[in-house]
């Protein structure tokens, strides 16, 4: 009598395969393939998630309730975002050029706006190889090291919303430098 | 597209999706709360990027693009949160699945090798099918169901 193998049983399950009456008389004389059989069953009605029947909706408004508010603000959104997206990549390039080791701080204004340790790391940023930088939970590292695309990336493809954001740099995956700044409508200023 | 379109677009995604990304999610994180906002967070990611969508990919595959990352992108943020050395972190510091027996099996589930276990994964926990699965890892129909072949061997061994 020839043996089920693991693949088989699980195929005879799922599709509902006739052999399913072949699987079942084999097993009354077989063991190991009974335990196969169980097992297999077993997982099969353990990975089933359900879904709680009110999140559908649930979700659904509050995604509209969001996404609604957010169109009326889209048009103040792009200046802001381009302020305060140049002031982080001036600081970049400006460090750059000095290329000394002293720190800069950077400020548009009467305000500085970025801390030391920000300007720091920009700054040694070049010289690492280990490094990730994120506005939020988006990865713009590749973009800052491509210099010649950063501005146009950055304005084309992060939508930031008026409020709280983070900056967070990452050196060789263990030092992590997180910061805040709050992006209002028309400006970028960043609370100490 | 107009709004009304795009709105109506969005609905039947929505319709058509929701269970199997919620699967998904929920098998990530193991917990109701993170994954109602992980939900939010993906289809508002797929809301605003209708405009956009090209179709070079079919919805799924797009779909399922943006909810791989959002979910990585919530564990990544979980890391700054508790400061756990990142050799130390995976899914399972943040998985609370109630459910033991479910725990167990999804435990194993993780402890295969990635290649395989994104098949099972995609397979058992989102219900996709062989076609769309190969589709939406850019491999070939014949690899999926090898790997699938393989994973299951694996994990009826890891489930003894
Ligand atoms: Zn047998």
């Amino acid at each position: 009598m020839k043996c089920f193998d693991i693949n088989e049983i699980f195929e005879i399950i799922e599709k509902r395969d006739e052999r399913i009456k072949e699987l079942e008389e084999h097993i009354k004389a077989c063991e190991e393939c009974k335990i196969n059989y169980q097992k297999i069953r077993e997982f099969i009605e353990t990975v089933q998630i359900e879904v709680p029947f009110d999140a559908k909706v649930k979700i659904k408004n509050r995604i509209f309730e969001k996404v609604k508010k957010k169109e009326k603000f889209r048009f103040i959104l792009v200046p802001s975002l381009l302020t305060a997206l140049a002031v982080i990549l001036f600081v970049f390039i400006f460090v750059k050029e000095k290329n000394k080791e002293d720190i800069v701080i950077f400020s548009p204004g009467k305000q500085a706006v970025l801390t030391p340790e920000e300007v720091l790391f920009a700054f040694k940023m070049r010289k690492l190889r280990n490094y990730r930088v994120y506005i939020d939970d988006i990865d713009i590292t590749d973009s800052l090291k491509n210099e010649g695309n950063v501005f146009y990336f950055l304005a084309e493809n992060l939508e930031l919303d008026p409020g709280p954001h983070v900056l967070t740099i990452i050196e060789d995956e263990s030092r992590i430098i997180s910061r805040e700044f709050y992006l209002t409508s028309f400006k970028y200023s960043a609370g100490y | 597209m107009d709004y009304h379109e795009k709105e109506e677009l969005f609905n039947t995604l929505y319709e058509k999706y929701f269970q199997r990304i919620w699967r998904y999610v929920y098998y990530k994180t193991g917990n109701r709360e993170d994954t109602e906002d992980l939900m939010q967070e993906i289809f508002i990611k797929v809301w605003k990027g209708l405009d956009k969508f090209e179709g070079r990919s079919s919805y799924y595959t797009w779909i399922f693009r943006i909810s791989m990352n959002t979910v990585y992108s919530f564990f990544r943020k979980m890391r700054f949160k508790k400061f756990i050395p990142l050799e130390m972190v995976d899914e399972k510091h943040f998985a609370y699945h109630k459910n033991e027996k479910k725990e167990k099996v999804f435990e194993k589930m993780k402890l295969l090798p990635k290649e395989l276990k994104e098949i099972l994964e995609l397979y058992y926990i989102s219900n996709f099918k062989i076609r769309e699965i190969s589709e939406m890892l850019n491999i070939p129909e014949g690899t999926v169901k090898t790997r699938l072949k393989r994973a299951r061997e694996l994990l009826m061994e890891l489930l003894k």
